[in-house]
């Protein structure tokens, strides 16, 4: 258990300006605000603080992509969408220790040279929404965030802005067609949103949790942050655990502390003293693991890595050994299909589709070849999506079925010598395009070479 | 300028150009739904989906600018882009309800075209038909569009355009995932004068046009390229007819004029043809005469009367006129009638010629070749007003008109009655028109012309290009071109025989009058756009029933 | 009835034994076999080949390719759809259609009119074979006479392609899928409450 971001979320008291003072709140801002913006992005690259939304990209390197030419406006964006099944963590910092988080959005906005700056929050995180606000006119009374911030002649108007829930709204374009007002379609890439973003103005989107980090960066310099974690994994992350554990919740963990002692020892090990099964270890979008798969695991980007799958945005879900895994998966792409913006193609049928076929697999009435049919509509999907969710749809289903195959094959029918139905002879016809009757010939039709033409 | 290879083949193209635009201009078919070329590129069907070099998963070639020295490979020579563009194709038709037997677009259908194609369709999936997701059928978006929420794949051409080109923004899409519907605000129906064109851009058969609908199937018609005579903008369209009847009008790519777009009062003017009665005959009062005798009585009607009292004559030629019709006109006046007064103005048009009467393409002339009356000399007179001020003077006995009504409207009220004046006032007078008009039954002799789309010639829009207008129709009953008229009398008075192909008349315009220098009627048809769809997409397996 | 084994011939020996006047005749008998052995039947054994037409009709191939039939749903009305896929197959170009827009939520489209000009027809059965919905089949009626030409001889409507008393005399004929019932199809007279009715 490492102390560093979440140093003073315990104090009930955090919440008021005076008592986050106290504690050492907007030192970091103070101390940015007396450099020069490059030097504060310099600082950020030196601390190897990466993205805690999910895909862990540096901060510094996105932060120096913004190049605003004249006559440009530069927007920050805070990301507070949290949407992430499994995902709680931001929930937790912000209601816990508002002020961390207007102080990283106030230095990420000071860095890049944004006047104006937006935290764009989930629908469902209306009652959050009013304790960050009620921070936020705190700072802006003592003069802290409004025009002249600190009297360092730099003006910040912050913005709070609630969504209307969706998952997709949490995705960088996505989020910022919806701040527009628009339907939260995301856009396709290039340009990306530091040429052309909100408004189609040079735009950094950021993590709640990593603006924080930010802000902690500044206060205590880049080295205090790399004392935490590992070479390439500096400093602390947000865990939020959840599933068949004994003490699910939010906890700040050391990047490269080890997995199962984690979750033996502060999560309080699988509930029930059953069995480890599986680990989600970032958010429904990243594979699974099987318990063998995990016990060597370290908390960091390249241990997840090397295991193929990723730290994400830190959302555990533990699965303990009597869980249901197709089940659980019918759970995940239930999710993904609803959540589907149905802008582009793949994800719009595909993800609908893959959550149809598991539905009729646990239904009973699964075909031959519908586990081939899962992964196939899977790869087709892959990579050709305009923003992440597609691929982050595909992630679960595959790891599960590569993974866990026997529970998904003990929910297939018998095997029936099926006789292949040929297409082009006439067989006895159910309906008005119908297949010949057999259940078992589908699979043939389904199945069948998409490649063989190839 | 930079060089991009496609499919082996090199081209240099201008800095920002996309991919797929690239790809069309080699003639290299790149399979899309959601780019259309007068739309900004969404990127969003994944159709479009190309193995670029260097680049670790396929791009959508609409909305990847081409850099120097890019390599693409698309479907038909990269397995990757192959495999991405069926596994596209195969998604977009899960829940499509497969009804071709009752769409109308069968046929000119991409979703049709592209599962045809080797490289990209043919897959074996089955869903049966209880198993999709089904939406709206049939829902009325107003008198020109109507919707099938089922079709559609959400391609948002239609939401582009009416946002970006008509600015109605009248449709949306509602709810998420396969879910996703496309709706007009409230199920409104549409106001957008410009509707049409949201069957046209569509690529499927979500949004097909209500006065197409049903009436034949696209491949039974035969099609013609022409130019909407409906106002001085002069719309490139393809006349769409089948035996003899036009059956819909849809508008040709011409990015100097029209883009893709044409205005549904244009798209629907070719109504009008029918919707009054057709002069059918040669007629002097209610006698029906033969050519030869119309002929003659023209002539004489013409000579006589004016030899007597030595006053003028009185021309006056409509600016829905082609300008082959004005040309010939003008030189049978001035040959056969040493006195005379040449002129075209009904109304205004020379001042509305460039009027807009919206930000998009209707102007406040409703005659096709307003520019083309002016460079072949007329419109100096004295206009319908002063011609009958004349009149009422007793200072005119003779007129010869040639007169079409206009195509999309109603001619103006004052303009009726001048001409019911002039008539009434003129004693002799010889009208070639189109249809049996009320206030043209003042003439002594009736001559039934042929009407747009059942005569080639050209016009002249307002921006001064002059565009080729083909002939789809056949001519019914005893109606001709007016030029052929015109010969005849030209023949009478001088004894000698006229060439009246439009395409001599051209060349003689274009060797005799400044403005058409240069031109030639071969590079005028050429000139003409890309072909309906607008995009330049191959219609497989068409060439079948071709010639039907 | 067996076939004969072929022989062969030795063309020689044929050509010498031209002359020969009983094989001549034996040749020209053999050749008359069929004849004569009907002519002893008929005569001697009064059995007749010849039938007394029309009085006497001979049964048709149950895949006859008569006179086409338009069938009909449950509810009565037309199964077509009026996709216009016969009359864009046929050879002979003597199928009409116009369709119209009905209110059915199910099928929306349907012929206003559906005319088969069958003077021209060569009932070659692609129509029937092009239909994907067994809406247009074809019946065993083959005697199509008619003194003039024109609409209202031999060019059948709606009407008469769906209800006329020879449907029912001659039978169903050709349609693709031969070895199956009708999918919801129907022919003129017969349909649920039919089938009901006779259970």
């Amino acid at each position: 258990m490492a102390q560093y971001l979440t140093r003073n979320a315990l104090d009930p008291a955090q919440r008021e300006l005076q008592t986050a003072l106290r504690a050492g709140a907007y030192l970091g801002f103070k101390q940015a605000l007396s450099l020069p913006p490059q030097e504060v992005v310099a600082e950020i690259d030196a601390s190897g603080l990466r993205g805690r939304g999910g895909a862990g990209f540096p901060t510094g390197r996105k932060w120096s992509f913004i190049h605003a030419k004249e006559g440009q406006t530069v927007y920050l964006l805070c990301n507070a969408d949290e949407s992430e099944p499994g995902t709680f963590k931001d929930h937790y910092l912000i209601e816990r220790d508002p002020h961390l988080v207007l102080e990283g959005v106030a230095i990420g906005a000071y860095a890049i040279g944004a006047h104006r700056a937006y935290i764009y929050m989930r629908g469902e995180y209306a009652s959050l929404a009013e304790t960050l606000a009620a921070a936020l006119r705190e700072a802006m009374a003592a003069d802290i965030i409004g025009p002249n911030c600190m009297n360092s002649g730099y003006d910040l108007r912050i913005t709070i802005q609630l969504g209307a829930g969706a998952y997709i709204c949490g995705e960088e374009t996505g989020l910022i067609q919806s701040l527009e007002g628009r339907r939260a379609y995301p856009r396709v890439r290039p340009p990306f949103p530091a040429v052309h973003g909100f408004l189609q103005e040079p735009t950094v989107v950021n993590n709640v949790e990593t603006l924080a980090c930010a802000a902690r960066i500044m206060a205590e310099g880049a080295e205090a942050f790399k004392d935490h974690g590992t070479g390439r994994s500096a400093g602390t992350k947000l865990i939020s655990v959840s599933g068949a554990v004994e003490r699910p919740g939010v906890y700040e963990v050391e990047l490269g502390y080890p997995l199962m002692e984690f979750l033996q020892g502060e999560a309080g090990g699988i509930r029930g003293g059953r069995g480890l099964k599986a680990i989600i270890p970032g958010g429904t979008s990243v594979p699974v693991l099987t318990a063998e798969e995990a016990a060597p695991l370290t908390i960091d980007y390249e241990s997840m890595q090397s295991a193929g799958t990723m730290l994400g945005s830190g959302g555990m879900i533990v699965f303990g050994d009597d869980t249901s895994m197709p089940q659980a998966l019918l759970r995940i792409a239930e999710f993904y299909a609803h959540e589907s913006c149905g802008e582009c193609t793949p994800c719009r049928e595909g993800t609908g589709w893959m959550a149809w076929v598991l539905r009729r697999l646990l239904a009973g009435e699964g075909r031959p070849g519908d586990l081939g049919l899962l992964l196939r509509v899977g790869d087709n999907i892959e990579g050709r999506t305009i923003c992440g969710l597609g691929d982050a749809s595909v992630q679960p289903v595959r790891s599960f079925i590569r993974k866990f195959r026997p529970e998904f094959e003990a929910l297939l029918p018998e095997p029936v010598q099926a006789v292949a139905w040929q297409s082009h002879g006439h067989g006895p016809r159910t309906g008005r395009f119908g297949p010949p009757a057999e259940e078992a010939t589908r699979s043939e039709a389904v199945d069948g070479p998409p490649t063989a033409a190839l | 300028m930079p060089i991009v290879t496609i499919d082996g083949r090199q081209i240099e193209v201008e800095q920002g150009v996309s991919v797929i635009q690239a790809a069309d201009r080699l003639g290299v078919e790149i399979p899309r739904f959601c780019y259309h070329p007068d739309l900004r590129p969404e990127g969003n069907c994944r159709m479009c989906l190309v193995e670029v070099d260097g680049f670790p998963k396929p791009v959508v070639a609409c909305a990847t600018p081409v850099v120097d020295g890019m390599v693409v490979k698309t479907p038909h020579t990269s397995p990757v882009a192959s495999r991405a563009a069926r596994g596209v194709l195969e998604f977009l038709l899960v829940n499509h309800p497969l009804d071709c037997p009752i769409c109308d677009q069968a046929g000119e259908c991409s979703l049709q075209d592209f599962y045809m194609h080797p490289d990209y369709g043919q897959h074996r999936s089955h869903v049966d038909p209880e198993e999709k997701i089904h939406k709206r059928k049939r829902v009325n978006l107003g008198p020109r569009i109507v919707l099938d929420a089922e079709r559609c794949v959400m391609c948002s051409r239609c939401v582009r355009f009416s946002e970006e080109v008509s600015g109605y923004a009248e449709l949306q899409f509602v709810r998420r995932g396969n879910h996703v519907e496309l709706t007009a605000f409230e199920d409104r129906v549409l106001e957008d004068p410009y509707a049409g064109n949201l069957a046209d851009v569509c690529p499927v058969g979500a949004l097909t046009s209500r006065d197409f609908r049903f009436k034949r199937r696209v491949w039974h018609l035969s099609h013609t390229d022409s130019v909407c005579a409906g106002c001085s903008t002069g719309c490139n369209v393809r006349i769409d007819h089948f035996d003899g009847h036009i059956e819909r009008v849809v508008p040709r790519r011409n990015p100097e004029v029209n883009r893709s777009w044409i205005c549904d009062e244009g798209r629907l003017s070719y109504q009008s043809l029918t919707s009054i009665p057709r002069l059918t005959h040669p007629r002097e009062g209610d006698r029906r005469l033969l050519w030869a005798e119309a002929i003659a009585l023209a002539h004489e009607t013409l000579h006589s009367a004016g030899a007597v009292t030595g006053l003028p004559l009185a021309a006056l030629a409509s600016a829905s006129a082609t300008n082959e019709s004005l040309w010939l006109f003008r030189q049978y006046v001035e040959v056969a009638f040493p006195q005379h007064l040449l002129e075209f103005r009904l109304g205004r048009e020379m001042e509305t010629v460039a009027e807009r009467e919206d930000k998009l393409l209707r102007r406040a002339d409703k005659h096709p070749n307003t520019m083309g009356a002016l460079h072949l000399g007329y419109g100096r007179g004295l206009g319908l007003k002063g011609l009958l001020d004349l009149a009422e003077k007793g200072e005119l006995s003779r007129l010869l008109m040639l007169y079409y009504p206009p195509l999309v409207g109603q001619e103006a009220e004052e303009t009726k009655e001048r001409i019911a004046g002039l008539l009434a006032r003129v004693p002799e007078s010889v009208v070639l028109t189109t249809h049996e008009l009320p206030y043209l039954t003042g003439a002594k002799l009736l001559l039934p012309v042929a009407a747009w789309s059942e005569e080639e010639g050209t016009y002249t829009n307002h921006q001064g290009v002059t565009q080729h207008v083909g002939k789809a129709i056949s001519l019914r009953e005893a109606v001709r071109p007016a030029t052929d008229i015109l010969g005849d009398l030209w023949q009478v008075a001088t004894a000698a025989r006229r060439e009246t192909a439009p395409e001599r008349l051209f060349r003689e315009i274009a060797m005799s009058v400044p403005a058409f220098r240069g031109l030639s009627y071969a590079g005028l048809e050429s000139r003409a756009a890309t072909v309906y769809p607008p995009e330049g997409r191959m219609h497989y397996g068409q060439e079948g029933f071709a010639g039907r | 009835m067996a076939r004969k084994a072929s022989r062969v011939v030795d063309v020689r020996r044929a050509a010498e034994a031209r002359t020969d006047v009983l094989s001549t005749a034996a040749g020209t008998l053999a050749g008359m076999e069929v004849t004569l052995r009907n002519m002893v039947r008929a005569t001697v054994g009064r059995e007749h080949v010849t039938i007394q037409y029309p009085e006497q009709r001979k049964p048709y191939s149950r895949r006859f390719r008569g006179v086409h039939v338009l069938t009909h749903r449950a509810d009565g009305s037309l199964k077509c759809t009026a996709c216009y896929l016969c009359e864009t197959v046929c050879p002979a170009q003597c199928i009409t259609i116009e369709a119209k827009d009905v209110d059915d939520p199910r099928v929306e489209k349907a012929p206003s009119r559906y005319e088969i000009d069958l003077a021209r027809c060569i009932f070659c059965g692609f129509c029937v074979e092009a239909c994907p919905e067994e809406a247009l089949i074809m019946s065993r009626e083959y005697d199509l006479t008619a003194i003039t030409r024109g609409p209202e001889t031999l060019t059948y409507g709606i009407d008469r392609l769906t209800e006329r008393p020879e449907i029912a005399a001659y039978g169903a004929g050709f349609r693709p899928h031969m070895q199956y019932p009708l999918v919801e199809s129907y022919l003129p007279g017969e349909g649920p409450e039919k089938a009901a009715a006779e259970e």
